[in-house]
């Protein structure tokens, strides 16, 4: 809201700058190439309200792979051969009991169990139990942490998601990313701290701009969409006819300019605009750099799949986001639509699966071989789970599976996270959490708490309220912790 | 440190915001939350209640007595307040002002925004010559007290730009600035004011803010996101604005207008206020959960823009710092709880209650058909009396071969092959089969057998029925399940249509129902038999309807015998034609035995057997439905035989139902293409109100009325215990709120900061008045007035006050960097839509033209579609063409999931709730829009083209007249050099690569001016670029 330092960082600016240096020359050119520390202007990049964090973190960053749509925990990860019994019979209602299903099943007058048609098996030492619709992730599974046991309030995609991803089923509140970059700032000052990649041309359940809004937080910590194209960030790329050495001479004058101005009218918020725009003249160099795969060698190709080549794919992405998490990226947020399987999931599944498979898993290895899946959270998952009967007519090779929020699985892996392990568990029929529920706003605590946070304690106040990102609600989920 | 304490430590000023925020979320008006019986929150509880200890919490004049000293001083983590499990704490600061507080005798007072305004005594100033206007003298006084003098008034330009800003939101024109510069008579400024506040540019500017309160927007904003049409009533507030609508009245419309007295169109349609909060129409919600989000966003909403109450903390429990219980918002939320209203909506489209927004013209039209209707429905009763009293028709019997007269499709429901059952009709197609279905023994031959949930027919081509249209139905039916919504047959759709189209149903008490749809929920007609039928037994249905779109008209015959009716709905004035999800007419087929229901929970699905449906193009006679029953009887009722005499053998009588039909096209012809907008309607009856536990819609406790908290005085008995009454309530005398809460948003739009820097909470938690006077001086001169805003804005941008220049030197900046205390004007950023409006100001580009649907500006592509694909309508953005480029920015199209990114970078909000406060920041995004844009580039271009066409060859001079469009000011002589050599090597450049000026200039739609130089455009575009993108074309100072 207010630009921090501002008024310290005039004086050194005036310090540094004499009035000798009007004169346009390479040297002024490279300084607005170069990093802000040139100019000793802003005090390195923003720390953050915190400072410091509330206890040592175990990572530093956040790579989230949120398939939206929620994914079928009981095709991919939660393996239940008695529902495979009981396929085609009636859900028992002692079973499903006097909770509320959606308007889209709620109609229904059968709901018949459907036992996943895909393998399953037991990989790794771990022996975590994987289904054939995930042969790369099968081999990475003593990297991961499973929590079989979440569970959310929501019933359907846009409360869920929301909830998911700000702590609340209603719009306005700060999303995750945003609450991290308040809390943490940035570890880069050429890039956002908060980035935003969606897998291109997918459509399926919708996707917000308040998904990565700030809520009432500081704007500056929104969310800032990469995306593949002529223009990664909006309005990066100079009009047509204004080229990189133009741009510096124009953001020349217009420095030169806005320092008279500032003379005149001692109002040191000039400075601070001045070093925006030096800022967003960066990032006209620092976004491309980082989208610009040409320097890739082929075995990350080959790591993350051919789709890496593609830009906006999923695999694109992930790929993007080891780049960006190198660049010191503080939140990456990546969305793929498209895994709302209500009908013909057996075909949408199989597709959804190579989509992301590879790539996801190849992320963690790539992250490993570079030595930051030490200081990295990589997270994966949807916003609810999927029932185990079927919506609509259940035949001999189509079904769907409706929303279902009582338990779903998400997958984890990083530093500070207990590998090769699987947490809670759902009952025989995957109907309900047995063990160990992880409620999304305990999940959410647990990923603060990686981060060096209290989730009780980073608050911002608004409205008379200290609103943080867990409500008032979320425990630290210890099991989870290595 | 204690040497900065307060002489005197007031309660309201120092010691309640800490014990609010440090102590009430445990010993706070909350009950349930409440620790140690402790009420700290009122006078009684915090000095006279006697602890569990014995002791009391603050005995006024003994620290030694007082409880909380020693607890708030404790070192003992057991024993210290606030515990360390709060993660609160007080400062050493704060202890020792409660320490001071209690030795000056802990003098309790009153919350002090909950005490009404009292127009205060001017204060003593020593420089009284500074004042313009009463207010200036509150300020004054404080800055004297603070040993600050205020600043010189702002030079001429910029105090002209500052005004014309605000009052406009648009730059002033280079011969306003002319005229006012040259303009030396004492009331130069004053005249100017008054200029402003006559241009229509006014009311758009006032509209902008009310806006952001509104949370108006263009699209619903939950998942589908899709469009909704309310833009007529944003041009409903532009218009009230500009003829200066009082207050009082603006709001109680906006609240309550459908409520007055003999309610005009205008009236009922400025209540579209509170129908402006986001819908959702995601498959599968519940519908009361989000029906009742609705109610409590309108009842926050409520609250926020017209009390400054942070109400909604006070859903889910008692609120933990203002006096404001769950039952009190419950009772406050009754008000806003009986609009007939969907939880779940359609993907696009307005949502009922609507209002129909037609021309004069128009309505003049409509009003002559409807009365050529009524006369042709008295012509066929006065015809109907003729021949019932000549009695010509009593040799006419009804017979079987009546029955083949309008018959469209006759299904005997006997066999099926190849998925299809055939349609004894000649010429019309065979129904369809969907899931397994069974030929079995029927009523009188074969039936068939829905026995599974995906078990039914289409009758495809068939039953595409008007409103206008006389038609009936007929079948047998055999439920072998009942108790829930059942489907029979009709085409009425699902969520994204509204439901159109028509349908013959079994309600959940197995009574028969028939429902002619345009739009639920308020636009169709219902009615119901009083009687059930019987479940596993055979029974003839015949529905019959008369084309007059009068739930009068529905007819429902069980087994032959006409069914007493009950009337569930009657309010029918639109086409029921099937539409697909873009509101284009589509051929849906009749659906039997299951509804095209799919996301409510609803699917109407049929167990049970079918026989023998026809369609006819006609409304059956009694008579005809006993037959079609197989009940019809030799001595038939005289009812019966004049009923078949008139549609079959009476000719007057069928030449005035044509003509009847016919009228009823030409109405149903006027009113399709009409305008609707969401607005407010009152049930017949009152929905209850409960209070519900946790906030959550299905756990209703006690039962509440409307009323307002006690703490702001109450609901009196004397008023309407609805909208209107709340209104009322909100503008009377002895409100403690509204007043001040208006003229400090005011206040706010005008200094970027309120009297109350928290306008959105005037509570416990909210920040002190920095001048209390002064607001409760405007306040109430405010009431005075009339509530006139006009004259509210006008008072304060003549004060002395506004009128300051807004250069701070680094002294008074480090003192008073927020300029709470007014030593100086005004400064920061421009909002969004001001910003955008000056580069099209300057460029020449801006189209002046008020009102209209909202338009699409640029945006970069692909953002829309890449959010999600649920909308039919907003799809994609597709940029508008011509004039809709360059319209004020108002009229941008705001959808909600998605707005547009050059408004959100500079903080306009995504309009998802009430904002009475925009953040103010400073981005590097910003700096991409304003140097990337193309609006901004183009602006650019145009306004290099438009200094070479003011009149002067003169570079400096064309510099000068540039910088001035876009600044507001004459450039300083090293600014033109600066200018000047920016402007040569742009020249030099463009001369070396003349394709790159043709790039350039295939930015944006406008062309570029062909008689111009090339070269020299696209080098002076670059030079505008940088005066768009100077400090001072972005912020006012």
């Amino acid at each position: 809201m207010h630009e921090c330092h501002s008024y310290d960082a005039r004086y050194s600016r005036r310090d540094f700058l004499t009035r000798t240096t009007l004169g346009l020359g390479a040297a002024t050119l490279a300084s607005l190439l170069s990093p802000m520390e040139t100019f000793g202007l802003v005090p390195g990049p923003d720390k953050g309200v915190l400072g410091t964090t509330h206890f040592p973190a175990r990572v530093k960053r956040v790579i989230y792979l949120l398939q939206s749509g929620a994914p079928s925990q009981l095709d991919l990860f939660d393996y239940k051969p008695a529902l495979a019994r009981h396929h085609g019979q009636e859900l028992p209602a002692s079973v499903r009991g006097m909770q509320r299903l959606t308007g889209m099943t709620a109609g229904q007058k059968n709901f018949p169990l459907v036992g996943s048609p895909f393998t399953f098996a037991q990989h790794g030492q771990s022996g975590a139990w994987v289904s054939n619709l995930m042969p790369y992730t099968s081999q990475i599974v003593d990297e991961l942490c499973f929590v079989k046991s979440m569970f959310t309030e929501a019933i359907n995609h846009d409360p869920a998601v929301t909830f998911m991803q700000s702590g609340s089923q209603q719009p306005g509140r700060p999303s995750m990313g945003s609450w991290l970059s308040y809390g943490l700032g940035s570890e880069n000052d050429n890039l956002p701290a908060f980035v935003v990649l969606v897998t291109k041309d997918k459509m399926g359940q919708p996707l917000y701009a308040r998904l990565w809004g700030n809520g009432f937080l500081p704007s500056r910590h929104q969310g800032v969409q990469f995306r593949s194209g002529k223009d990664p960030v909006l309005y990066l790329t100079n009009p047509p006819g204004i080229g990189k050495a133009d741009r510096a001479r124009h953001m020349e004058y217009l420095r030169r300019l806005q320092e008279i101005q500032r003379d005149t009218l001692d109002d040191p918020k000039i400075d601070a605009k001045i070093a925006q725009y030096e800022m967003a003249f960066r990032m006209q160099t620092s976004v491309p750099e980082v989208m610009n795969l040409d320097e890739e060698p082929e075995s990350t190709f080959r790591l993350y799949g051919e789709d890496a080549r593609d830009p906006g794919t999923f695999a694109a992405n992930c790929l993007l986001a080891r780049r960006l998490a190198e660049r010191g990226v503080r939140f990456i947020q990546l969305y793929h639509q498209g895994w709302d399987h209500h009908g013909g999931l057996p075909t949408a599944i199989r597709r959804q699966a190579k989509e992301t498979d590879q790539a996801s898993a190849a992320l963690v290895l790539d992250l490993k071989q570079r030595g930051m899946l030490d200081d990295t959270l990589v997270i994966w998952g949807g916003e609810f789970g999927r029932t185990n009967y079927s919506q609509g007519k259940l035949t001999e090779d189509d079904f769907g599976r409706d929303h279902h929020p009582r338990c779903f699985t998400l997958w984890m892996a990083g530093g500070g996270i207990r590998k090769g392990y699987a947490h809670g568990e759902t009952d025989e029929l995957g109907y309900n959490v047995a063990r160990d529920p992880v409620h999304v706003h305990d999940f959410q605590a647990t990923v603060m708490h990686l981060l060096g946070i209290d989730h009780e304690r980073l608050t911002f106040r608004h409205q008379g309220r200290r609103y943080r990102l867990t409500d008032v609600h979320g425990n630290v989920v210890r099991d989870l912790l290595a | 440190m204690l040497a900065q304490l307060p002489d005197q430590v007031d309660y309201n000023i120092h010691i309640k915001p800490i014990l609010s925020d440090r102590c009430y979320a445990c010993h706070g008006p909350d009950d349930n939350a409440r620790q140690a019986d402790l009420r700290l929150y009122t006078e009684e509880g915090a000095l006279y209640t006697k602890l569990a200890s014995g002791r009391r919490a603050i005995v006024p004049g003994s620290r030694r007595k007082s409880a909380v000293f020693h607890r708030i001083t404790a070192d003992d983590p057991e024993v210290v307040m606030p515990p360390p499990e709060s993660n609160l704490a007080l400062s050493e600061y704060e202890k020792a002002l409660i320490a001071r507080w209690i030795d000056q005798g802990a003098k309790w007072k009153p919350h002090w925004a909950f005490l009404p305004p009292v127009q205060p005594d001017a204060p003593e100033v020593q420089q009284p010559s500074w004042p313009q206007d009463p207010l200036d003298f509150f300020v004054l006084a404080r800055l004297e007290r603070e040993g600050l003098a205020p600043s010189p008034e702002a030079d001429r330009e910029r105090l002209l730009r500052r005004v014309t800003f605000d009052l406009t939101g648009l730059p002033p024109t280079i011969a306003e600035i002319d005229a006012f510069l040259a303009d030396d008579s004492p009331d130069a400024y004053e005249r100017v004011v008054d200029r402003l506040l006559a241009s229509p540019s006014y009311g758009e500017r006032l509209a902008t803010d009310w806006m952001d309160v509104s949370r108006y927007a263009d699209s619903h904003g939950y998942h589908a996101d899709g469009i909704r049409t309310m833009w007529p009533w944003r041009d409903w507030v532009i218009e009230a604005f500009n003829r200066n609508m009082p207050y009082d009245e603006f709001i109680s419309w906006q609240l309550a207008g459908d409520l007055l007295p003999n309610a005009t169109r205008e009236q009922k349609l400025a209540t579209a206020f509170h129908r402006n909060h986001p819908m959702t129409a995601e498959g599968g919600i519940i519908d009361e959960e989000y029906r009742m989000e609705y109610v409590v966003d309108r009842t926050n909403t409520t609250a926020q823009a017209f009390l400054g109450m942070t109400m909604e903390c006070a859903r889910c429990h008692d609120h933990k710092f203002d006096p404001i219980t769950q039952k009190e918002y419950y009772q406050f939320a009754a008000f806003f709880n009986n609009v007939r209203e969907l939880g779940l909506t359609g993907d696009d489209g307005n949502a009922g209650p609507l209002l129909t927004l037609l021309s004069e013209e128009e309505e003049a039209g409509l009003a002559a058909v409807r009365a050529t209707i009524g006369q042709l429905e008295q012509n066929l009763a006065r015809r109907r009396s003729e021949v019932a009293d000549a009695g010509v028709h009593r040799t006419t019997a009804t017979v079987e071969s009546m029955l083949h007269r309008g018959l469209l499709d006759h299904y005997p429901l006997d066999v099926i092959t190849d998925k299809t059952t055939p349609n004894r009709v000649a010429g019309s197609k065979p129904a369809e089969v969907q899931g397994e279905l069974d030929v079995v023994p029927g009523s009188r031959d074969q039936a068939i057998r829905f026995d599974d949930d995906y078990d039914l027919l289409h009758l495809t081509a068939a039953g595409l029925f008007e409103r206008t249209d006389p038609f009936s139905v007929g079948l047998w039916i055999h439920p072998e399940e009942g108790g829930n919504y059942t489907k029979i047959l009709g085409n009425a759709f699902h969520k994204n249509t509204y439901w159109r189209g028509w349908e013959l149903f079994l309600d959940s008490l197995n009574h028969v129902g028939a429902r002619l749809i345009h739009a639920l929920p308020h636009n169709y007609i219902d009615v119901r038999t009083r009687a059930a039928v019987e479940i596993g037994a055979w029974t003839h249905l015949t529905l019959t309807y008369d084309g007059g779109s009068r739930a009068g008209g529905l007819r429902i015959f069980i087994d032959g015998a006409e069914a007493p009716l009950v009337f569930e709905y009657d309010r029918l004035y639109r086409s029921i034609l099937p539409v697909d999800a873009n509101y284009e007419r589509v051929d849906r087929p009749v659906r039997v035995a299951r509804s095209y229901r799919a996301f409510a929970g609803n699917d109407g699905i049929f167990r049970g057997f079918m026989d023998d449906i026809r369609l006819y193009g006609r409304s059956l006679t009694p008579g005809e439905a006993a037959i079609l029953a197989g009940v019809a009887v030799a001595e038939e009722p005289d009812a019966h035989r004049l009923a078949s005499y008139l549609h079959h053998k009476d000719d007057p009588y069928q030449h005035i139902m044509r003509n009847l039909q016919r009228a009823r096209e030409k109405e149903q012809e006027l009113i399709s293409g009409a305008l609707e907008v969401m607005v407010m309607e009152e049930m017949d009856k009152p929905r209850a109100t409960y209070v519900l536990g946790r906030g959550l819609y299905d756990q209703p406790g006690e039962h509440v009325a409307p009323g307002v908290p006690a703490a702001f005085g109450g609901f009196p008995d004397s008023l309407p215990p609805n909208r209107l009454g709340l209104a009322q309530w909100l503008f009377a005398d002895d409100n403690p709120l509204t007043a001040r809460v208006t003229v400090n948003r005011y206040w706010l739009m005008l200094f970027g900061q309120g009297l109350v820097s928290s306008p959105e909470d005037f509570g416990s938690q909210g920040a002190l008045p920095t001048h209390p006077e002064l607001l409760d001086h405007l306040a109430t001169a405010f009431v005075t007035s009339g509530w006139d805003v006009k004259d509210l804005l006008r008072k304060i941008v003549l004060s002395a006050t506004y009128r300051q220049s807004s250069s701070a030197a680094p002294t008074l900046l480090a003192l008073d960097p927020a300029n709470a205390l007014l030593a100086r004007g005004p400064r920061h950023r421009l909002p969004a839509e001001m910003i955008r409006d000056n580069a099209l100001a300057a460029s020449g580009l801006l189209v002046s033209h008020i009102g209209g649907p909202s338009v699409k500006p640029y945006q970069p592509p692909g953002l829309w579609i890449e959010k999600g694909n649920f909308s039919a309508a907003l799809l994609t953005y597709k940029p508008d063409q011509g004039e809709s480029l360059y319209r004020r920015s108002l009229y941008t199209f705001i959808r909600r999931t998605s707005p547009p990114p050059s408004m959100t970078i500079f903080d306009a909000p995504d309009r998802t709730t009430c904002t009475v406060r925009r953040q103010n920041t400073n981005t590097p995004l910003q700096a991409l829009v304003l140097m990337n844009d193309p609006q901004y580039v183009e602006a650019a271009r145009l306004l290099a083209e438009r200094m070479q066409k003011s009149g002067t060859p003169d570079l400096h001079k064309q510099l000068v007249y540039g910088f001035r469009l876009a600044t507001g000011r004459r450039p300083a002589p090293d600014e033109v050099s600066l200018l000047a050599e920016l402007y040569e090597k742009e020249k030099a450049r463009f001369a070396n690569t003349p394709a790159d000026a043709d790039s350039l200039f295939r930015v944006g739609d406008h062309p570029a001016d062909a008689s111009l130089d090339k070269t020299t455009t696209a080098a002076l575009a670059m030079v505008a670029g940088l005066m768009i993108n100077h400090d001072e074309a972005y912020t006012k100072r």
